[in-house]
């Protein structure tokens, strides 16, 4: 069967395959509280910032899911889902429902599966997981750069320029760094390291970004061999 | 009889109505006696005090002693968002630690990308938990991000024998106890609670400062029934952090009709499809506020929501949008209002949108405070000192 | 020096596509390695480069050092295998030198090809050979030209 779609940037796939990650997200383990039933009140349309600027509905995620709609399943897998905000603003359900949730754990499985629909909609985001995964904070000082974020403003300039001094002067010890948003310690890196590793975390980043993979499994692998750890002997424990 | 239907100020909403039967405290305690867990308590060393929560249940939140789980976007980006929480507690006299054993919660990037799963995301938060027990300091959350995602995480747990399991074994690997505490607590919780405090050592006066309040949704909307709400505000229909400050320092509270809607940050929006969120911004939030209310300053307590708010309106002056309404944390505004330098401690210069004709409107001499700002900047520049610290403001 | 939509790629210098990098024949057996100007525009302002200690032994295609730009971080990837004889400091001092002056001052690491290098020159393309291949790298990574900083050195 061919994708509705005459522009459809993914491949389609067969139907077996499309039930396969149906299937993913519904033995997840958040599958059972994300949905119990939708009356198609449009509530969460509503409440929904995504659905004012995107071609993107919460109600379509509880109506596809409960339906069981392979084939739309996919689409929506492969295309507007990530459009939604994550603000679970859709949990004003009535029936309780949390198509947000729903969101959450398809992208899991796209991300898992190594979708070429998710690896695109990550591309310019992967720095960020490079970021959060090797140092334990998501952004950084540095990272407040004009050419990164010119529609911020003069004060990002303001700041980029000044950013070494400007650090110095917020009174929190811990927040004396540029590299960072705050000074993690080495032992906490270590830790954060081996959550990664124990719960199989480094493995999917792989099928998403193999430069991002690359370059975090050699952070990785120097700091665990400092502190006596090989990245090869820990597996998941999940 | 009454005459149907009751005029709105007629009604009682009794928010004490049926009660959902389980509760997450209760089963914590359950899972502890199992042996399961631990349960980091509040004792009376952290002088709790209780407040009612959305369906008027009591939740009890630490006045000191506790362990500062920061947050990323605020102490990347926004410092004095921070740097103004922890001096509340300094002014206030409260004990806390400021640890460096600390990891992001990875709630934004979850959120962004789900590139993570339930177990990394349970383990992330029990190390942390783990780590402010081993301590000795009770968790104070400061993003409302990393609280409703703790909220969510504490419910995955008591309901998933599983996943308790799993994050069991990557504990033990640690070497880390797997610990959970009977709150999870949201700084603004903790101001509001402190309102009163604070509003007895103010200096400045908010009498003609107009003020809108975004509410986040991660603290609100997330687990919804743990959060707190206050009959004497807003009959009890809305959150009432942030709003019970305002309240408290004399400032004027406008209301605004989009409420409720979400700022826009969108977790990987604001990183990388920002015409999304400043669109969202601008259209829904910071427009409303400006045409029905004209505030002088809008309050919120999430990190987020202060970056998506303040970074939004800069391109929207493009499109010729009415933007400009400076964007402040609830722990900002009240610290200007105990008389905190706007600079060295506000650290407004991280802001966007220009504060300076609200600092007027609150009696602040921002002329003469820049200038000091930057004789302590020269300090710094000639080696003087290497770093600014607490007492220098 | 050849000419493709203002980016600068030295005749005396050898390249290697895929991994958009150059290297300098240093005569002694060894190569002076590091990002093509299509490489440094693609990046932008860099932030941080990190590359690995002297003395370690990289595969072909292994990451070399990690540059960290405002949008991006990648690795840096070595064109064959090779051993680290010597690493430039001021690319972890200053990172923005890569940007202004990409082919001299911004060189990151020196390299001696090792054993299993194999026939790595025919991997090798002088600046002329290279043309098409970056043409195509460019048009692959939608990038229409090259763009240089402030004090840009050829």
């Amino acid at each position: 069967m061919e994708a509705i779609y005459a522009d459809t940037k993914y491949r389609d796939v067969p139907v077996e395959e499309k039930q396969r990650l149906f299937d993913q997200v519904k033995s997840d383990m958040r599958w059972e509280e994300t949905l119990y039933g939708c009356y198609e009140c449009g509530i969460c349309v509503a409440a929904c910032p995504s659905a004012r600027f995107y071609d993107f509905s919460p109600r379509v995620y509880a109506q596809i899911m409960a339906r069981e709609d392979i084939h739309a399943f996919y689409e929506l897998l492969n295309d507007s889902m990530w459009d939604c905000s994550q603000c679970f603003s859709c949990t004003r359900c009535p029936r309780q429902n949390n198509p947000g949730g729903i969101i959450t754990i398809m992208r899991e499985v796209a991300v898992n599966n190594g979708l070429e629909s998710a690896k695109a909609a990550l591309t310019a985001y992967s720095r960020i997981i490079y970021k959060i995964m090797s140092t334990g904070t998501q952004v950084a000082p540095d990272m407040l750069q004009p050419d990164f974020f010119p529609d911020w403003g003069p004060d990002v300039t303001a700041v980029s320029e000044n950013l070494d001094i400007w650090r110095r002067m917020v009174p929190p010890e811990t927040l004396h760094t540029t590299e960072l948003a705050w000074d993690v310690a080495e032992k906490t890196r270590v830790e954060l390291f081996l959550i990664w590793k124990l719960t199989g975390n480094l493995e999917m980043i792989e099928s998403l970004d193999e430069g991002i993979f690359m370059i975090l499994e050699e952070v990785m692998e120097e700091l665990l061999e400092e502190h006596g750890y090989d990245i090869d002997d820990i597996d998941s424990v999940i | 009889m009454k005459q149907l239907p009751l005029k709105a100020k007629e009604r009682v909403f009794d928010r004490k109505g049926k009660m959902p039967s389980e509760h997450y405290r209760e089963q914590l305690f359950e899972l502890e006696a199992k042996g399961e867990l631990i349960v980091h308590r509040l004792t009376d060393e952290h002088k709790p005090v209780e407040i009612e929560t959305k369906f008027g249940r009591t939740k009890r939140i630490p006045l000191q002693n506790t362990w500062h789980h920061k947050s990323c976007g605020q102490c990347g980006h926004i410092p004095g968002y921070s740097t103004t929480i922890f001096w509340l507690h300094r002014e206030l006299g409260y004990a806390y630690c400021d640890p460096k054993e600390q990891t992001s919660c990875t709630a934004w990037n979850y959120y962004a990308s789900s590139t993570s799963n339930p177990a990394a995301q349970a383990a992330v938060a029990l190390r942390n938990f783990a780590q402010a027990y081993e301590d000795g300091f009770f968790p104070l959350i400061h993003c409302g991000t990393s609280y409703g995602h703790y909220k969510e995480v504490r419910e995955q747990l008591i309901h998933h024998k599983e996943l308790r399991d799993q994050v069991r074994r990557v504990l033990d690997k640690l070497g880390k106890p797997m610990v959970f505490p009977e709150e999870v607590v949201h700084y603004s919780e903790w101001v509001h609670v402190v309102r009163d405090q604070i509003a007895e050592r103010q200096v400045k006066n908010f009498e003609n400062v107009t003020v809108t309040v975004h509410p986040a949704c991660h603290y609100h909307k997330l687990i919804a029934e743990d959060a707190i709400y206050d009959s004497e505000l807003y009959d009890g229909q809305r959150t009432a952090v942030v709003s019970s400050v305002v309240r408290a320092l004399g400032a004027k509270l406008a209301d605004y009709s989009t409420w409720h809607d979400c700022c826009g940050f969108g977790f990987r929006h604001i990183l990388v499809s920002r015409d999304f969120s400043r669109s969202f911004a601008t259209i829904r939030k910071i427009e409303r506020m400006k045409e029905e209310a004209d505030p002088d300053v809008t309050l919120t307590h999430d990190t987020g929501c202060v970056t998506t708010l303040d970074k939004s309106q800069f391109a929207a002056q493009a499109h010729d949008r009415k933007i400009g309404i400076p964007v402040l944390a609830d722990s900002q505004f009240a610290a200007l209002a105990m008389g905190a330098h706007p600079y060295m401690v506000c650290q407004l210069h991280w802001h966007g949108v220009d504060n300076r004709p609200l600092l007027e409107k609150m009696g602040i001499d921002h002329e003469k405070a820049w200038a000091e700002f930057e004789v302590q900047a020269e300090r710094v520049k000639s080696g003087e000192v290497e770093f600014i610290s607490w007492e220098d403001c | 020096m050849s000419d493709l939509a203002n980016c600068v790629l030295p005749g005396d210098l050898k390249y290697h596509i895929d991994f958009n990098v150059w290297l300098r024949d240093q005569g002694d057996g060894t190569f002076q390695l590091g990002m093509t100007d299509i490489a440094q525009t693609l990046a932008g302002s860099v932030i941080h480069c990190r590359p690995k200690k002297a003395g370690k032994t990289i595969k072909a295609g292994k990451s070399i050092a990690t540059v960290e730009s405002g949008k991006w971080v990648g690795p840096v990837k070595a064109p064959f295998h090779c051993e680290i004889v010597s690493r430039n400091e001021e690319v972890e001092s200053d990172a923005t030198v890569l940007n202004r002056s990409p082919y001299s001052k911004g060189w990151i690491v020196c390299i001696r090809p090792t054993e299993e290098a194999g026939d790595y020159q025919s991997e090798l393309l002088s600046a002329d050979a290279a043309l098409e291949g970056f043409r195509a790298y460019m048009a692959k990574h939608d990038l229409a030209e090259c763009s240089h900083c402030d004090g840009f050195e050829e």
